[in-house]
């Protein structure tokens, strides 16, 4: 480039910002301050190129179509280098009925990841090209890292293709490795238009222990009296799930005055239960212990168990004796006991009612 | 019996069936009344017992259409006209053999009845036997050459004994030529797209019945184009119904929910098969997360009968899959799935209680406060929180 063509371009590169829609602009000068965009190359960082990506993802979420459009526009041509903000914009495509726009989109971009992959095949079942998709997926079983979310694509483009059996079968592969509600419904209502009912009763016993949580507790219960069986009756969680909840508020401990509040708010025994239980080995491991031990106490007292309170609220004084929250709740006592335990049979009659 | 008994009950009876026999266009209050009357002036007139059955099946009162029947043919037991209606209920209740060993009676009695050469091809398509249908309509058609209906069912027979080119041969006499035939015929020679092609410029021409519209809806969804499938959809207006309810089926596979809540929310009252509406209302509220709604539809469906359990699996079916295909297209599906961890199932309940009190008290502000915390924890959920057992 000549001296004179670079100074022209040097003294443009301002108003082809201007140019670009305001979100854009936003959006890429808090992407990396340090490495900014070259207007030039059309060549985005990295961090551009996902922060654009997250960007339109999230007006796509609140529904704010056409800011994603706008933001899409710019940095459409941005795409083929970028299989993160190639998948945004192939999404955002899907979602307005561009199912073939998308389709190019990802088709144009030089790496495909597993999730991009998965993505073109969603298109072209959608473009009515299920053969085409059905023979891809035939092609990634043979990889023995097919991802499972694609597995239970084949699973379906199976069953469309009027094979019945083998979708149970990749459906239950899918359940060996991770387990899910939603795999779980899909499976049971399969067993049971294949007539299927040792499959069927042993996958609704499973899929009975996630109504140990309040909200899938009201999707299954309705699910099952939907389907004409008996309403779910549950005592513990899935397999592994207190393991993960444990791990999981060490890694965010923030969230355990959040539940306990709630459980003030709307006490549910069983969730409690699995709060309580997964908390209590932890306790020792988060940064603000005096926090998770005020939560246990409050637990205990609505699960009507006061001397397991009295127990934890007194090794929290003994090792934070400056607790301002511990010393509120000696000060409070178990005045809320009563009612919580009259809550909590409350709660076990209904649960028995129900299962009767 | 007097004969001015006998002459009002004749003009009751005459007025009756004139009234009844107008099908759809007659009014209801005015034929009962009519053979309410018929009935009254002549109690053993099984004339007037059969308009009755007549009009209790036309307003699906079955069961009492039943017990007149069964009343009718405990006085008379050979009355053919009685037979008759006990055989299409028979048939109706899916009692298919015995249903087929009446009609055999009643066709030795009269092998050319074309109600009862009718009745008997149904039941020789149900229990499979394709040849004996067709030889029964062929013998409806020689007595009636000019019934299109009789003609197109023997189309309908010669198509699905797979006789394909003798439907040919009997589509290319259809006047006017009848699209749905032609789409049946080209769809059993294995080409559905020139079959949806057919329909749809049946569509454009204004010419295409409901059930071809339903029938359209069949093969968009067997050549699995959702494009073409969804623009077929929304064309779908609410005066048709049956396919209303078939367009709702399909986009609950499309993961369309709000779609069919709103569609079939409006025509409940008006709707072709209310149990089966209920049913779809259940399943596309719960997919949307509106479980209360679902519940009071679930409530409806089992008012309207419950459903048959295959048919209420199929809507299921249909609905996960339709969940399934809306994860897929999730902007964030790209990352973890936020719903996979046991602490995000609990902060979307503990969200759920916050919102709720939130809603009911506007000074609630402390939970408000636990509402955005709820939510800002959620959100970062979905990339920090990431378990090594999902990682």
């Amino acid at each position: 480039m000549g001296k004179t063509t670079e100074f022209i371009a040097r003294l443009l590169r301002p108003s082809r910002a201007a140019q670009r829609p305001a979100e854009c602009v936003e959006v890429l000068a808090t992407a990396d301050a340090d490495n900014p965009v070259d207007a030039e190359s059309s060549r985005p960082a990295p961090n551009a190129a996902r922060e654009l990506a997250k960007a339109i993802d999230d007006a796509l979420l609140k529904n704010q179509v056409q800011r994603a459009e706008r933001l899409a526009d710019t940095a459409a041509s941005l795409a083929p280098t970028s299989a993160r903000l190639t998948e945004s914009l192939a999404r955002l495509r899907l979602a307005t009925g561009k199912t073939e726009a998308a389709l190019a989109m990802i088709d144009a971009c030089r790496r495909r990841p597993s999730s991009l992959r998965l993505l073109r095949l969603v298109c072209l079942m959608e473009l009515g090209r299920n053969a085409e998709a059905h023979l891809e997926l035939s092609d990634w079983r043979r990889d023995p890292v097919m991802p499972l979310a694609a597995r239970t694509l084949f699973s379906l483009a199976e069953w469309d293709a009027g094979d019945h059996a083998s979708p149970l079968a990749l459906l239950q592969d899918n359940l060996a490795e991770v387990e899910d509600p939603l795999t779980l419904e899909l499976l049971l209502v399969l067993a049971m238009l294949e007539g299927r009912a040792g499959l069927e009763s042993m996958i609704a016993g499973r899929l009975e222990r996630y109504s140990i949580y309040p909200r899938e507790r009201e999707e299954i219960e309705l699910l099952f009296v939907a389907l004409g069986r008996p309403r779910p009756c549950v005592s513990e969680a899935p397999a592994g799930d207190l393991e993960r909840l444990r791990l999981e508020l060490i890694a965010c401990e923030n969230a355990l005055p959040i539940l306990v509040e709630a459980q003030a708010r709307s006490f549910d025994a069983l969730s409690a239960e699995l709060i309580v239980t997964a908390a209590e080995d932890v306790v020792g491991e988060l940064r603000d212990p005096a926090s998770a031990i005020a939560c246990m106490v409050q637990l205990h007292r609505m699960l009507g168990r006061t001397d397991e309170a009295a127990r934890w609220l007194e090794r929290g004084l003994r090792e934070h004796p400056m607790a301002a929250m511990l010393a509120l709740l000696r000060d409070t006592g178990d005045e809320t006991e009563p009612d919580a335990q009259a809550i909590s049979i409350a709660e076990r009659l209904r649960r028995m009612d129900e299962a009767a | 019996m007097t004969q001015n008994d006998r002459q009002s009950a004749a003009t009751y009876l005459h007025q009756a069936r004139s009234l009844v026999c107008d099908g759809e266009g007659a009014d209801h209050e005015q034929a009962a009344e009519a053979v309410a009357w018929a009935r009254c002036a002549w109690p053993e007139s099984l004339a007037a017992r059969r308009l009755e059955i007549r009009l209790a099946l036309d307003h699906t009162h079955a069961d009492f259409a039943d017990s007149l029947i069964a009343q009718g043919l405990l006085l008379r037991p050979n009355d053919r006209g009685l037979r008759r209606l006990y055989a299409e209920r028979l048939i109706e209740r899916g009692r298919l053999q015995e249903a087929r060993t009446l009609l055999d009676e009643l066709l030795n009695e009269q092998p050319h009845h074309t109600r009862v050469l009718m009745l008997a091809a149904r039941v020789a398509g149900l229990l499979g036997h394709p040849s004996r249908r067709i030889d029964l309509l062929e013998q409806v058609v020689l007595q009636r050459p000019a019934d299109k209906d009789v003609h197109r069912e023997l189309i309908d027979a010669h198509l699905a004994a797979e006789r394909l080119d003798d439907a040919e041969r009997l589509i290319g006499l259809c006047t006017p030529p009848s699209p749905e035939l032609e789409a049946r015929w080209l769809a059993a020679k294995g080409r559905l797209h020139d079959a949806a092609e057919r329909l749809e410029r049946a569509e454009r021409e204004n010419q295409l019945e409901e059930s071809g519209a339903v029938r359209l809806i069949d093969l968009l969804e067997e050549l699995g184009d959702a494009t073409r499938l969804r623009e077929c959809l929304d064309r779908i207006s609410a005066d048709r119904p049956r396919a209303l309810l078939r367009a709702a089926k399909a986009r609950l596979t499309l993961g369309d929910f709000d779609r069919v809540q709103r569609d079939l929310a409006n025509v409940f009252n008006t709707t072709a098969d209310r149990q089966e509406a209920a049913a779809l209302l259940t399943a596309a509220c719960w997919a949307t997360g509106r479980l209360e709604a679902a519940r009071m539809w679930l409530t409806r469906c089992r008012e309207e009968g419950g459903g048959e359990p295959m048919r209420l699996a199929e809507i299921w079916r249909r609905t996960l899959w339709g969940r399934l295909r809306g994860i897929h297209t999730h902007p964030h599906r790209a990352g973890a799935d936020p719903e996979a961890s046991p602490l995000n199932r609990l902060l979307r309940s503990a969200l759920h209680v916050f919102s709720l009190d939130a809603g009911h008290d506007a000074d609630d502000e402390e939970a408000r406060l636990l509402l955005d915390q709820a939510r800002s924890l959620l959100g970062d959920a979905e990339h920090p929180v990431v378990s090594p057992v999902a990682a």
